[in-house]
């Protein structure tokens, strides 16, 4: 998606290399995939779902949870 | 000595010469200095996994000529390091054609993490991607700019 996209970036984390990842999106189950912060769902997902989950990102005012 | 198995360097290699199109460049942020230490200026290894990163990615580029590698250091290249938003190391971009693809890997790739890195070595290289046609229509109508953290850890 980040390929297709300038306004999309995509970051992998190797989560168990950085304590302060674990802590802050409280990462138990991987993999856990957060977008802008907000929106988070655990799980490789279908691409129709997944694009459901960036499009709402993309749409969701700037502030709003 | 490489990070990679002499079998898998030359299952990696195979891939490499038949999928590869374009060249990739794969631009990594460490920690410390380089693995390259000038002799009477040793540089503080770094307290991460950058040395071993530094090294597989270097493994990586003799793989094939299409894959160029080039070490930023966080402390020394602040530019580089505010072009590519970089907050933590390691940390690997990707280029094509000299343009940031939008695509960051923070951590050393393993386990599974090291599979995605090669695929999108290989996409990046295409220039294609693997999504469905109305996927790419409903990215297309995107303005605002997104971000997608995937946090996985080697099994």
């Amino acid at each position: 998606m980040a390929m297709e996209s300038p306004h999309i970036r995509g970051e992998m984390y190797d989560a168990a290399e950085f304590e302060d990842v674990i802590r802050k999106y409280k990462i138990h189950g991987v993999p856990k995939i957060v977008i802008n912060e907000t929106i988070e769902f655990l799980g490789a997902q279908p691409e129709r779902a997944f694009l459901s989950h960036v499009m709402k990102a993309a749409q969701s005012p700037d502030g709003q949870k | 000595m490489p990070l990679l198995a002499k079998e898998d360097q030359d299952f990696i290699r195979k891939k490499f010469e038949q999928e590869l199109e374009g060249d990739v460049t794969l631009v990594l942020f460490r920690s410390g200095g380089s693995k390259l230490t000038i002799p009477g200026r040793p540089e503080q290894r770094g307290a991460d996994y950058s040395d071993e990163t530094e090294e597989l990615l270097h493994d990586l580029e003799e793989l094939s000529p299409k894959i160029k590698v080039q070490v930023y250091s966080m402390y020394a290249d602040k530019d580089m390091v505010e072009r590519f938003q970089i907050d933590r190391t390691p940390a690997i971009a990707f280029l094509s054609n000299e343009k940031d693809v939008g695509i960051r890997f923070f951590g050393i790739p393993s386990g599974y993490e090291f599979g995605a890195l090669l695929e999108d070595i290989i996409d990046v290289s295409k220039g294609k991607n693997r999504l469905s046609a109305s996927t790419k229509t409903q990215l297309a109508s995107i303005e605002k700019d997104v971000v997608i953290k995937v946090f996985t850890t080697p099994t």
